[in-house]
């Protein structure tokens, strides 16, 4: 794991030095060295995603190819309200909710290094998790999107700009692959959607060439 | 008054009343709308109040006079009819289609430029004129309005137009109009004595021989200043986003062609002003920009009005220009640094967001910049790439903002 003065130095290298760790807006390098820890703290950004109810009985969280809904087939965006919160203000997260955050930071990982995110320990005491797929992989470019969940009894206020969650950093050998960081990133929080998956569609007897699963089929 | 008299008054007058009253319901679902910024709201306060006040003044006493009732119910019609437009340019503000990022840094350009206070409502259009009411709208005497296209909304780079838009509440904060009158009044009879065949010609289009000469060279002259102010709103918009308002122009009028008024000179035309000026200015031109313009013709009957008025408004543009890049100097506003845009454009190949402070217009021409690097981006397999692109744009403006926000003396 890097420290302080690693984390800082990667950040310091040349542009286009090829292990050169980039976050924007930079992040105060003098307190990182001050503090002397492992981490770097992120702060919150001002989009936020949450999702939609809706009269769909439940949401399948693999890619559905024989779902009559076209929607469902990505299973993204469309069912989710974007929010955009203001600097100053506050998006409140009752207990029991679950909304997706992005960091205002963007970052730019190298090919040397991976990560990990993490929540404050300072807000998780007061019910806030934050982030529960938490890698980082080498070449990651873009703002990290934070999953927000409020498990505790009162409803919390989070404002962006403030500090949400931390980074730890690892060297990593490596890959002979091309950069997966080149071009790609957003700004806002992305829902994802589930990835093809010839196994599991095998698996499950369907697939892109059938059109539709056994269980679409309707009982005559 | 008789009776039938008195029960219509009482008609148009409930009429009016539930007007109003729908109004105000509207105004009242919109203000539960997510507002991204206060400016918004603070509209939608404004006008509500200004209703409850109208609705108000309907409360006539029995035996009111009917030519009393009929303009109070007219007015009331006007005001409905034009502030319904606005509310649904305020409640397409709150789209999350927009970039919202872009407020502060646009706020306080114009701000800066026009040294006042403004509320910006920043959104977009079905049907794009564009859309701008520059500090002209009786009730919102504070607001610059900005709507881009409905589809384009989200796009970043179509962005510096809006330096146009600015330009017109610039040109009447100036006290341009009143400056450049007797300016353009005296260029047109100038330019008229100088040509006294164009001016017979439009001598003989009128009966009234004691008052053409007069009539000709007021209606020259309105079609100058109009001309003048859009160019004006051109240089504006050059001056402050540098090399991405010609990418922009370029991108929403080119290749020109729209048809010709004698209120605006021709696309062509104003983009060979606009190169000019950016040579002036040390901004640099991609000269496939000022290829293959074209200029839809004009009518017959025009033709002799535009002569004068084109030559007037040449003659013009240079102290126009002069004025304008002077004022905004001394405002502190510069151009687009050559240096600072070429930073930007370095970060978004390194597919990073700009670290410093840079202007929008900066980040913008960068942006503008990049795209042209590759190709255009509008193939299948670089959409993503785009919109990537637009993400680094908006993320560079919004640390601007932090900067800027963040600064010391802030």
């Amino acid at each position: 794991m890097l420290n302080a003065d690693e984390v800082c130095d990667a950040m310091l290298l040349n542009d286009d030095h090829p292990d050169r760790l980039a976050i924007v807006p930079r992040p105060d390098l003098a307190g990182i060295r001050e503090r002397a820890g492992t981490s770097v703290d992120l702060r919150l950004g001002r989009w936020f995603r949450s999702f939609k109810q809706s009269k769909s009985s439940h949401v399948a969280l693999w890619r559905d190819y024989g779902s009559p809904d076209a929607i469902a087939k990505k299973s993204g965006p469309l069912r989710t309200n974007e929010h955009f919160v203001r600097f100053g203000s506050e998006f409140i997260l009752h207990p029991g909710r679950f909304v997706l955050g992005a960091t205002m930071e963007w970052l730019r990982l190298p090919r040397t290094l991976s990560g990990y995110v993490t929540g404050k320990s300072s807000l998780g005491r007061h019910g806030l998790v934050i982030e529960t797929a938490a890698g980082i992989h080498p070449g990651f470019s873009g703002c990290l999107t934070l999953e927000l969940a409020n498990v505790g009894e009162v409803p919390l206020a989070i404002s962006p700009g403030m500090e949400i969650c931390q980074i730890f950093l690892h060297r990593t050998a490596i890959s002979t692959v091309e950069d997966p960081g080149t071009f790609s990133g957003q700004r806002k929080p992305a829902a994802g959607f589930p990835k093809v998956d010839p196994t599991f569609d095998l698996l499950r007897g369907g697939g892109p060439n059938k059109h539709k699963s056994p269980d679409a089929v309707p009982l005559k | 008054m008789d009776d039938h008299s008195e029960a219509a008054s009482q008609l148009r007058l409930s009429s009016a009343k539930r007007r109003i009253d729908a109004f105000l319901e509207q105004i009242g679902e919109l203000a539960e709308s997510s507002f991204p910024h206060d400016d918004g709201l603070f509209a939608l306060r404004t006008i509500r109040d200004n209703f409850v006040d109208l609705r108000g003044r309907l409360e006539l006493p029995p035996g009111a006079r009917a030519d009393l009732v009929d303009q109070t119910c007219l007015h009331i019609g006007d005001q409905v009819s034009d502030y319904t437009e606005i509310l649904g340019f305020i409640l397409r503000s709150t789209n999350v289609r927009n970039p919202f990022e872009l407020h502060y840094v646009i706020k306080r350009l114009i701000t800066k430029a026009l040294d006042q206070d403004v509320s910006l409502l920043l959104s977009s259009e079905w049907a794009f004129v564009p859309f701008t009411y520059p500090m002209s709208m009786e009730l919102l005497p504070d607001f610059v309005l900005i709507g881009n296209a409905a589809p384009e909304s989200n796009d970043p780079l179509v962005i510096p137009l809006a330096g146009h838009e600015i330009g017109h509440s610039a040109w009447r904060v100036f006290g341009c109009p009143v400056s450049y009158s007797s300016l353009v009044s005296d260029m047109v009879v100038e330019t008229l004595d100088a040509r006294p065949g164009v001016c017979a010609e439009l001598m003989r289009q009128h009966t009234m021989d004691a008052l053409a000469l007069g009539v000709i060279r007021d209606r020259c002259s309105g079609h100058v200043m109009r001309q003048l102010e859009e160019m004006f709103c051109d240089l504006f918009g050059l001056y402050t986003f540098g090399q991405s308002y010609l990418f922009a122009y370029d991108y929403l009028l080119g290749p020109g062609g729209s048809s010709t008024t004698l209120n605006y000179p021709t696309d062509k035309r104003r983009f060979e002003l606009l190169n000019a000026a950016a040579a002036e200015l040390g901004i640099s031109v991609d000269p496939v920009l000022a290829q293959r313009w074209t200029t839809a013709g004009m009518r017959r009957s025009e033709r002799s009005v535009s002569t004068i008025v084109d030559i007037a408004v040449d003659g013009l543009i240079p102290r126009i220009k002069e004025d304008l890049f002077h004022t905004l100097k001394s405002k502190d506003l510069f151009p687009p640094s050559a240096e600072v845009t070429n930073s930007v454009l370095k970060s978004f190949g390194h597919n990073e967001p700009y670290c410093d402070d840079a202007t929008l217009g900066e980040i913008i021409s960068a942006g503008w910049l990049y795209l042209r690097q590759n190709d255009g981006l509008a193939e299948a397999e670089q959409r993503r790439r785009y919109k990537v692109l637009g993400d680094l744009v908006l993320k560079s403006v919004e640390v601007a903002e932090y900067l800027d926000r963040t600064r010391p003396d802030a």
